[in-house]
């Protein structure tokens, strides 16, 4: 059932809010924003998207509104918060160190 | 942060609908963008992953569980009404009694810093007696002595009088000294204590604001007005909140005058006692130090009082002292009675869980995991124990509302006032509600030893458990036990109410009846004015057809009146010249025929002996045992000691002229008072009743005779017309009110336990069907076979009977004579009967083995309707 992501465990929620913070997105269009930026590396089903959406919406990290999206449906729109912000930061940090870290052991071990 | 996400949690629970919702239409326009919108995963399936996020679950679980619950207990609405009932009954019992004890013997004074409040007396060292009195002169001193009291007050002495409104009313009113609302700290509704000074030269007075609200309709232009009491003008300076914690709040409190000469002098008794603050920092034991210093000081060599000493004692003790008997024993009652309700709930359950083994051996059978089992079966027990908690909640309010309006009144001293003590209604729930959760778990006990096949291979009931056999057979015999106790208990207050009704009372009440007229003013301010009402009265109730006699006296038999103090004049030395205390009582003639008390000795008051005459009285037979002994009490003298009414104070010899019965004084159960009695004309008392002996019924009297005393005097005010039997009637309430207790604990008790000794018959012949079966078979006669079961019903009554008396026993050797009737006290709690009554202990123990039987013998019988050929079939 479930196709393989590409996605690094744990990376999904800071890439949802990465994306958002360019911009508001609907839950479709953050799935395809995620895909093209990565240069079609990286796909994200709607198995984890959703339910990592309803996270983010529970911490406060993005907000919903309604939308209409491009069929004409009623969607919602999400859109990062003040505190989605500051997580973005501190998990990117994070995300950055963490990774700076595993580049040197790969290249000087 | 952390709130935050809980808010945002509660509002998704709260528009869980639309958030679903909009994410379903969400969802779909996904699909439709995608290029293969098959490839989208299964919405429902994606939902349930979203909503999981939310974490709100357990509570979709709950609810689910709740619902089975539900469904579960209505399926069986016997055992569900039954548990609910038994368990809120044992709530509401237990929660009452400890409400009422608590308000009466617990609950802190409601004064700001009660342990401060202390209580001031003397009496002499002997353990019978009474306070000694305390003049003005004393009080003050004690106020100069001991300093580690911040103020010293008293309350003086109380009565009725007449308030002249637009009517004539009577009124209660105490004295008390002017500090006594500011040492309480009571506060004052409005208006201000007794602190204004422009009273004038009338007293101040308070009144309640029970009395306020009753004689003058709340109307508020009453502060700062004058009113007429009894003979005097007092100015109304304010409004107290009622407070019956020291005893009833009289109507009208009046301040007492403390410069007043009659305050001053040294030689009268003004108060019983008197009410102190300690100091913020003093200890209770050194103001006792420095009264005890001031008193060997200041008491003269000659006074009657040397060698008596002073007490000072917690305020609260002091009025709570004398009453904490009964009220214990309600509670110990209630406490067995919350006891066997546990019990019996719990033996409920464990039956219940054992016929619902075979569902659990299913349900763990097809990967029911024993912690949802566990859940499932604790949302039952919570759901079991919150509907009795609602139930018990509301039956205790019910309880409370009509025991503070039935319970009688020398029960509950400090108000009526009794509010649901809701932490013991917690407490006592918190241990049914355990109870009820630990027991409901029963079925998972046994579950891993549970033979499994031999539950579901034969189609027909496990057999027999012995776990569950022993733990059933222990909680029966434990619940008979205490069965017995209670039913001992009641047996034993049963043949004390029958010897009370039995009591001779010394006069006949049948047809008799008092009417109580309360003379005062100026009008009546000499004696020959009571004494000539008094003889309208009694000559114009005689003329009235239906009136066979009529007496005016002080007072009357069960109606007490004051004691005074006496000594035997020329008093040998084996006898010496103690003071003694008797009710004094001053009567007309008629008053012995009239009420049918026997005259045993010596004459009659006849109407010679008026206000001139020698100074006669008439002793009964106690007062002539304990003062004369054997000799002849005819011809002796009693010199009487000053009194505080009016008519009582009249100090002097009095020749004895006659002896008569005793009668009951204060209620049937009492110890024998000593009385003295005096020709009403030689002391005319300005309160007093008129007492007739009818030929016609009573009722037919009432209006006559108060038609009459109207039209005598229209500002007099008159009583109803009390029958005597009426006034036995109410002596006995007390006693009535704690059989009526107890037998109804009893009853409860023999009830469940009833239903528990045929639950375990029943369950015990169920479980042998297959043995008797066989049994028939080869030929055994039915009857043996339900004499075997009905011994097995009997073996309870007798090991449980058993452990009863044992505990009856233990209970009366603990208790002691804790509910005897002291010596020099009335109302004691049994009359004529020992806690270990042996009939009655005899009675309990075969009644409970026959009960027993009985119960056992409907499930036994259906020992003959096994029919042997089936149950070899189904083997």
């Amino acid at each position: 059932m479930r196709r393989d992501s590409g996605l690094p465990p744990g990376t999904l929620d800071m890439l949802v809010l990465r994306v958002l913070a360019s911009e508001p997105l609907h839950g479709y269009a953050i799935a395809q924003r995620i895909h093209v930026l990565s240069h079609q590396e990286l796909s994200v089903e709607e198995g984890s998207l959703y339910p990592a959406l309803q996270k983010l919406l529970m911490k406060g990290w993005v907000k919903a509104s309604p939308a209409v999206s491009e069929t004409g449906r009623q969607v919602r729109e999400y859109r990062i918060t003040a505190a989605g912000k500051k997580q973005l930061d501190s998990e990117l940090n994070e995300y950055k160190r963490v990774n700076h870290a595993i580049a040197r052991l790969l290249e000087n071990a | 942060m952390i709130i935050g996400e809980w808010l945002r949690r509660f509002s998704y629970l709260l528009n869980r609908r639309r958030f679903e919702r909009s994410l379903q239409e969400e969802m779909e326009a996904h699909r439709e963008m995608l290029r293969e919108p098959i490839r989208f995963g299964n919405t429902l399936r994606l939902r349930e992953a979203s909503h999981d996020v939310w974490g709100w679950n357990w509570l979709d679980d709950l609810c689910r569980q709740f619902r089975y619950a539900l469904r579960i207990l209505r399926r069986e609405p016997t055992f569900t009404l039954t548990a609910i009932l038994t368990l809120a009954l044992g709530i509401a019992t237990s929660t009452t009694a400890f409400s009422i004890v608590d308000a009466e013997l617990w609950r802190p004074l409601p004064f700001s810093n009660p342990d401060e409040l202390v209580a001031i007396y003397s009496r002499g060292p002997s353990a019978r007696a009474m306070s000694d009195g305390i003049s003005g002169a004393e009080l003050l001193e004690w106020r100069a002595a001991a300093s580690a009291l911040s103020d010293i007050a008293a309350v003086g002495r109380t009565s009725r009088q007449i308030l002249r409104l637009e009517t004539a009313q009577s009124a209660v009113v105490t004295e008390v000294t002017p500090n006594y609302f500011a040492l309480l700290e009571r506060p004052v509704i409005a208006g201000s204590g007794f602190t204004v000074a422009d009273a004038g030269r009338n007293r101040t007075a308070v009144l309640t604001d029970r009395a306020w609200r009753r004689l003058f309709g709340a109307n508020p232009s009453v502060i700062g007005s004058s009113q007429t009491v009894g003979s005097e003008i007092v100015f109304i300076s304010g409004i107290v909140q009622t407070d019956d914690s020291l005893g009833p709040d009289p109507d009208l409190f009046i301040a007492l005058d403390e410069s007043a000469s009659l305050f001053r002098d040294r030689t009268k008794p003004m108060f019983n006692n008197a009410i102190g603050r300690l100091r913020p920092d003093a200890a209770a034991s050194v103001a006792l130090a420095q009264l005890q210093a001031n008193a060997a000081r200041s008491r003269p060599p000659g006074d009657e009082r040397n060698g008596h000493l002073i007490y000072v004692e917690g305020l609260e003790d002091y009025y709570t002292g004398s009453n904490w008997r009964p009220l214990y024993f309600f509670l110990g009652a209630s406490l067995i009675v919350l006891l066997l309700s546990i019990i019996n709930v719990a033996t409920l359950l464990l039956a219940r869980a054992f016929g619902r083994m075979r569902e659990f051996a299913v349900r763990g059978a097809l990967g029911g995991a024993q912690s949802a089992l566990a859940r499932q079966l604790l949302v039952e027990g919570g759901l079991l124990a919150t509907c009795s908690a609602i139930v018990g909640f509301f039956l205790t309010i019910a309880a409370l509302r009509s025991v503070t309006t039935q319970l009688p009144t020398d029960l509950l001293l400090r108000g009526r006032n009794i509010p649901v003590d809701f932490r013991v209604g917690v407490f006592v729930l918190g241990i049914t509600g355990l109870v009820t959760l630990g027991f409901v778990l029963a079925p998972l006990i046994p579950l891993r030893s549970f033979d499994l096949s031999s539950s579901l291979g034969h189609g027909r009931r496990a057999g027999r458990l012995p776990a569950e056999g022993r733990m059933r057979g222990l909680l029966l015999t434990a619940q008979i036990a205490m069965t017995v106790v209670l039913l001992s208990g009641a047996g034993i207050f049963l043949k004390s109410f029958v010897s009370l009704t039995n009591v001779p009372l010394g006069f006949d009440p049948a047809n008799a009846a008092a009417i109580r007229v309360s003379l005062g003013g100026p009008k009546y301010s000499t004696d020959a004015a009571v004494r000539s009402y008094a003889n309208q009265l009694s000559e114009g109730a005689r003329a009235i057809p239906g009136v066979r006699l009529a007496a005016t006296a002080s007072s009357s038999p069960l109606g007490s009146g004051p004691l005074v103090q006496f000594t035997v004049a020329g008093a040998t030395g084996s006898r010496p010249a103690d003071p003694s205390r008797a009710i004094l009582r001053a009567v007309s003639p008629a008053y012995f025929e009239a009420l049918g008390i026997r005259i045993l000795r010596g004459r009659n008051f006849t109407d010679g002996d008026t206000a001139g005459a020698e100074r006669v009285a008439i002793v009964n037979e106690s007062l002539a045992r304990t003062a004369f002994g054997s000799e002849d009490p005819l011809g002796r003298v009693i010199e009487l000691a000053p009194g505080r009414l009016t008519w009582t104070n009249r100090p002097g010899a009095l020749l004895i002229i006659g002896v008569v019965s005793n009668v009951k004084q204060v209620g049937l159960n009492e110890v024998e008072f000593a009385d003295i009695l005096v020709p009403f004309s030689q002391a005319p008392a300005p309160s007093l009743e008129l007492i007739v002996r009818a030929g016609v019924p009573l009722s037919t009297l009432s209006k006559p005779l108060r038609d009459y005393a109207a039209k005598l005097d229209p500002g007099v005010p008159v009583s109803v017309v009390t029958p005597f039997e009426q006034r036995v009637s109410t002596a006995l309430q007390g006693d009535r009110f704690n059989l009526l207790l107890i037998s109804g604990f009893a009853a409860v008790a023999l009830l469940l336990a009833t239903i528990g000794v045929y639950g375990v018959v029943a369950y015990n012949v169920q479980a042998r069907t297959q043995e008797i079966g066989v049994r028939l078979a080869l030929g055994a006669h039915p009857a043996r076979l339900i004499v075997s079961a009905l011994w097995y019903a009997g073996r309870f009554g007798i090991a449980g009977g058993a452990f009863g008396l044992a505990g009856t026993f233990a209970l009366a050797a603990v208790l002691g004579d804790a509910l005897y009737l002291v010596p020099g006290a009335h109302n004691g709690l049994l009359y004529n009967v020992t806690t270990t009554d042996p009939s009655t202990l005899a009675s309990a123990f075969t009644s409970i083995i026959g009960v027993a039987l009985v119960a056992g013998a409907i499930p036994a019988y259906r020992v003959t309707r096994v029919d042997p050929a089936s149950v070899l079939r189904n083997d």
